[in-house]
């Protein structure tokens, strides 16, 4: 990529970093709204099905600015609906854009997960239209407004042979048909949305649709309160023979005018064309990632069959076949195409069987070897293992309050007998620092990372590890005051212990083999 | 604790995005920066059809399958037309228009929306049909028309014939039609000029005789 690009995106993600600390530290990283912009979305479309059915019950094709303003007019059971629900849409548009913007700096985009890319940016563009046939079925200077821009521009394309536009200027009343047309493409598109929705998240098993009901609640009783008390008011009726300087206008819909407006509908056409195509390019771009992170395998002469790893994988890229070799009743096999080499099934697999290539149990104690082994390593000190998209940022905090710091791809590949060797070797404690739950870009690692360390999943840290010298902590990028407390915490619990005495003999893959055996047995 | 002093901020912030969201919301967009009054050109006209008919014999017509059969067949195309706008003797339109579809014989579309500063002016619309080598005719070659009593092969076609071409010719604009007006909008107001078909003539529309 080129050099400028790789620039914007480290500064961006800095930025990205900075805000999700701030907001961690106000709102905790459970309730953080940045984490959760994609299942805001959802939850505002909820609102919005809500509180547009109800206004429904009071629109009129036939008189359709009259109706909203006696709908506005009235303070208990209209206006702050109406308010709600433009607000709930506008709220939609701001989550979508961090949630995009999420993925982008996350690099959530090529090989299997391009279709959530590409059926992202078809619901943006349904959101949009669904905006767009909002503000014109009011009718108000605004609607009418975008109403003939929106006809200029779709006059351009060779698709209609009578131009809409005509139906604006003036000549004739606007037929109520026309209204009629726009409330059915408005009640009709949240269908379309709920279905590419569907698709948006096929790829994911487990896929988090909703917010914590505290976050989504306090979203939605924020906007109900601007709503009442900032009551919506009627912008002028429309009128073909005026053209007002200003209208009362929803940026979040209505971004684009300015930029339309003033140029030729086909330049508008070749420069939204453009940025679209360039959107839709990036999948394409990035193809090359692939080479770094190719699709994870199984070793048949290794699998169990214990289902674990089908389980756990986030992406539902794991299969079990049956097996008739006598080994066990299953194995495991990996669908490429559906892999993202995301690594958290190498975590899974007790006996090590498992995990994109070089990125497995086996690869990784082999690693943790050689940095065990090296004659830096001190005895009593800890570890922190750090998450390469997320604590590793924090490192010069971490070795500043003492740790020593040891960097793995995502904290979710982690097996556990790393943590355990790192204890068999004399560590005074070992810190899993893996990014808050919400935040990890292969979706599930902080989960079930917690869940082998403490709730006994495959492949648990083995009940001989001494919990006390193990801690599991949460910190993004940018959260190295938390990262440095953590360090600080397990210190402190492991200066209460004895010093430890090394204990390498061990043969971790024959022990983690033989408790595989005896599982699946 | 210090967690209090986070939280009253942490709500602040709530509060200030939410209300910064509503107010992005309905704010003031500029919708047309320019203030001038606007003259506007809208119509929509089916373009008259400039034909040259002749009769087929009765050798001729056999000759064609029996539910092609025309006595009178004319060839010929969708006139164009010359559309020229004068504001106070200046020419501000000068331009041919023609129908749309591959062959123009779909309805001439006019849509303008020209500038002009507030105040009084005289305008003059006129949209007058394109004269075209080698037709001349637009009522079709009458000598040609056949004697529809006479005709005994093709029954009463031929009268149903004829009236289809008269209708057309009916329902197709004037050759000429100018409009000559004096204006005095105000900024902002749009003055529309268009086709009105019960009087088959150029109009001018402001707000007080919208439809
Ligand atoms: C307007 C509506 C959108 C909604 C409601 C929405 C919602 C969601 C939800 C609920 C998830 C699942 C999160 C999880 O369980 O991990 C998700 C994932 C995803 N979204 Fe969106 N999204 C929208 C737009 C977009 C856009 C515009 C893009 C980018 C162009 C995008 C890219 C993605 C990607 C790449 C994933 C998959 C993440 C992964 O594979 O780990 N989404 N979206
Ligand atoms: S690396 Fe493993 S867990 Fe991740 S998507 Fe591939 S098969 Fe699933
Ligand atoms: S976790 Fe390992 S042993 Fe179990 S099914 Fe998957 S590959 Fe086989």
């Amino acid at each position: 990529m080129p050099a400028v690009v790789t620039a914007i995106e480290r500064a961006c993600r800095r930025l990205l970093g900075a805000a999700d600390a701030a907001a961690n530290r106000l709102y905790g990283w459970r309730y953080n709204p940045l984490y959760q912009s994609g299942t805001i979305v959802v939850a505002m479309f909820l609102v919005l099905i809500g509180t547009g059915l109800w206004l429904l019950l009071f629109y009129r094709v036939g008189d359709p600015w009259g109706s909203v303003a006696r709908l506005t007019a009235n303070p208990w059971t209209g206006n702050w609906v109406r308010g709600l629900h433009r607000y709930a849409s506008d709220a939609a548009i701001v989550a979508t854009a961090i949630h995009a913007a999420r993925m982008v700096l996350q690099h959530r985009f090529w090989g299997p997960r391009a279709l959530a890319w590409f059926s992202g940016l078809v619901l943006v563009g349904l959101v949009l239209i669904l905006g767009w046939t909002g503000y014109v079925m009011v009718w108000d200077t605004f609607g009418q407004r975008i109403a003939i821009e929106g006809a200029r521009l779709l006059d351009a394309l060779p698709i209609l042979s009578e131009p809409v536009e005509r139906a604006f200027t003036g000549e004739r009343a606007l037929p109520g048909a026309f209204f009629f047309l726009n409330l059915f493409a408005h009640v009709a598109l949240p269908l379309g949305l709920g279905l590419v929705l569907w698709v948006h998240v096929s790829r994911l098993a487990r896929p988090t649709l909703l917010p914590p009901k505290r976050l989504g609640w306090t979203i939605v009783g924020l906007l109900t309160a601007v709503a009442v008390a900032w009551p919506l008011s009627m912008a002028p009726i429309a009128d073909p023979f005026f053209r007002p300087a200003t209208v009362p206008a929803d940026y979040f819909f209505a971004f684009w005018l300015p930029f339309s407006r003033d140029i030729p509908a086909d330049y508008a056409w070749i420069g939204g064309g453009l940025a679209v195509l360039a959107l839709l390019l990036v999948p394409r771009w990035n193809r090359g990632e692939r080479a770094h992170r190719p699709a994870s395998e199984v070793d048949e002469a290794i699998c169990t069959g214990c289902w674990q790893c089908f389980h756990d994988c986030p992406y539902d890229a794991i299969r079990m076949l049956e097996r008739h070799d006598g080994r066990a009743d299953h194995v495991a096999r990996v669908t490429p195409d559906l892999c993202v080499s995301c690594g958290i099934c190498a975590g899974s697999c007790a006996p090590m069987g498992v995990g994109p290539p070089g990125r497995t149990g086996r690869d990784q104690l082999e690693e943790v070897r050689s940095f065990l082994g090296s004659p830096e390593r001190v005895p009593g000190e800890i570890i922190a293992i750090t998450c390469a998209h997320g604590a590793l940022t924090s490192g010069p905090a971490l070795r500043a309050a003492g740790a020593v710091v040891y960097p793995v791809d995502c904290a979710g590949n982690l097996h556990s007998s790393v943590v355990e060797l790192g204890i068999r070797a004399g560590a005074g404690g070992v810190l899993v620092l893996a990014c808050p739950p919400r935040d990890c870009r292969n979706r599930e690692g902080p989960k079930w990372t917690g869940e082998r360390i403490y709730h006994d999943r495959d492949a648990e840290l083995q009940a001989r590890v001494d919990r006390r010298r193990v801690a599991l902590a949460y910190a993004g990028p940018g959260e190295a005051s938390e990262a440095a407390q953590a360090v600080a915490r397990l210190q402190a619990a492991a200066a209460a212990l004895a010093v430890p005495e090394p204990d390498a003999d061990l043969d971790l893959v024959a022990a983690c083999e033989a408790t595989a055996a005896v599982e699946a047995s | 604790m210090s967690i209090r002093p986070l939280a009253v901020l942490g709500a602040a912030l709530a509060v200030v995005g939410t209300v910064g969201t509503a107010a992005l919301s309905r704010a003031p967009l500029a919708a047309y920066p320019d203030d001038s009054p606007v003259l506007r050109l809208a119509w929509s006209v089916r373009p008259e059809r400039i034909e040259r008919c002749r009769t087929l014999s009765d050798a001729e017509l056999a000759d064609v399958p029996a539910h092609m059969r025309q006595r009178v067949q004319c060839e010929g195309r969708s006139a164009a037309y010359r559309l020229a706008v004068t504001v106070d003797g200046g020419t501000v339109v000068d331009t041919v228009v023609t129908g749309g579809g591959a062959r123009s014989d779909r309805p001439v579309y006019v849509f303008r929306e020209l500038a002009i500063p507030a105040g009084r002016h005289a305008v003059v619309v006129r949209f007058e049909r394109e004269p075209m080598a080698g037709v001349d005719s637009t009522a079709g070659d009458s000598s040609a028309v056949a004697d529809a009593a006479a005709d005994t092969l093709m029954a009463g076609r031929v009268g149903r014939e004829a009236e289809e071409r008269t209708r057309r010719q009916g329902e197709a604009v004037p050759a000429l039609m100018e409009l000559v007006t004096d204006v005095r909008p105000l900024a902002r107001e749009v003055m529309l000029v268009t086709y009105d078909i019960d009087r088959r003539a150029l109009v001018l529309r402001t707000r007080d005789d919208a439809p």
